[in-house]
């Protein structure tokens, strides 16, 4: 749900491990005294090498732009979240409906439904349009079509309530909570 | 009306896991691993003793090894080697997490596979009347398995479970109820 580019989460991840893989790969290889002899015909190791002093300081630069590129990007993460439901512009006015208020009609149509244990809601902003997520705890045990229908009816009041259909995601989820629950004994 | 394609997005990113945190976690060690190695270098430029080692030190070492660089220059390929091969797999698999998506006339409904399986264990305790711990069930992609243990006196037929079962799970969507499979244990228990 949050804004994090997924495609390139995935290609960091892939050539980090690739980089780690061929660098161990190096290593592992380069140290050993067979691998060492077999390719000494073909590439020739000095066998002395001395480190100048502005390649020390090259080595430092880019050091600092790897941290702060890998931080900026662990900081930067997720985001996307908002408190705002809905909000309409006509001129100079403006209407802002908050996500407690989608909290508290969803609250109030799930309360007393067989088999729900709690409800949570949050807005999102995913592409430019706000969004509902709606996660449903299920009580283990318990029946999803009634719990389902239930969540139907909410989305259907707050249809209503809002005035417009806003996109929303219904999760219907057990979560720890319904595991501590007790199952009902009485049919 | 625009909001189908939010909804399938919202839809897909909640089925599939976010590799986020392996990102961060794997940043942050490239991080520390590039401020330890910046640091030698200031430390080496402005003449000051190395936290570990000069890279001067560690050019000699490398051209030429002796056996204690060895080993730590193969343990640390080994780690290497086994992180750069996690991160691959996590960055190739397709990450899906236990859920399975639901056709909705209204809205995007994703559930979770453990309560899919309560569902048909609790229409098979229904159908079978039997207490609700005597009835289980798993899920699996599509097909779900319906374990049921009857109450001894009271036989349970299953092929009116198998459609008890069907019936609860079409009404999610039609595709969870083509595949169940139903056993019923041989040996009963007390009521």
């Amino acid at each position: 749900m949050t804004k994090s580019n997924r495609t390139l989460n995935r290609i960091i991840l892939f050539v980090l491990g690739l980089v780690a893989v061929i660098v161990g790969i190096t290593i592992g290889a380069g140290v050993l005294p067979a691998v060492r002899d077999a390719i000494s015909g073909t590439i020739q190791l000095p066998r002395n090498l001395t480190v100048p002093a502005s390649s020390l300081w090259i080595i430092v630069a880019v050091c600092a732009v790897v941290i702060v590129l890998a931080l900026m990007w662990v900081f930067t993460r997720g985001g996307g979240g908002t408190s705002v439901a809905v909000r309409e512009r006509s001129g100079d006015d403006q209407v802002t409906v908050n996500v407690a208020l989608v909290r508290d009609v969803v609250d109030h149509e799930l309360d007393g439904v067989r088999d729900v244990i709690s409800a949570r809601v949050d807005t999102y902003l995913v592409r430019r349009q706000r969004a509902a997520r709606i996660r449903v705890a299920v009580r283990r045990g318990g029946d999803a079509v009634t719990v389902l229908t239930a969540v139907d009816q909410a989305i259907t009041v707050l249809d209503r309530t809002l005035g417009r259909q806003i996109p929303v995601l219904v999760h219907l989820t057990g979560g720890t909570r319904s595991t501590l629950a007790k199952p009902t004994r009485v049919h | 009306m625009s909001n189908g394609s939010v909804e399938r997005r919202i839809r897909r990113r909640s089925v599939h896991r976010s590799r986020s945190t392996a990102v961060a976690v794997s940043l942050v060690v490239l991080a520390l691993v590039a401020a330890w190695i910046g640091t030698e270098a200031v430390l080496a430029a402005i003449g000051r003793p190395p936290l570990l080692a000069d890279p001067q030190t560690v050019v000699d070492a490398a051209l030429r090894p002796d056996a204690a660089f060895v080993t730590i220059a193969e343990v640390i390929a080994v780690v290497l080697l086994v992180l750069g091969v996690v991160l691959i797999v996590l960055a190739l698999k397709p990450g899906r997490q236990h859920r399975s998506v639901i056709d909705h006339d209204r809205g995007a409904v994703v559930i979770d596979t453990r309560i899919l399986a309560s569902t048909a264990a609790n229409a098979a305790g229904m159908a079978a009347g039997v207490p609700e711990g005597n009835a289980s069930a798993t899920a699996r992609g599509r097909s779900t398995k319906v374990r049921v243990v009857p109450v001894s006196g009271i036989p349970v037929d299953d092929t009116v479970i198998r459609d008890a079962v069907r019936d609860r799970l079409s009404g999610l969507d039609e595709r969870f109820g083509r595949r169940v499979s139903v056993t019923v244990e041989e040996k009963g228990t007390l009521a």
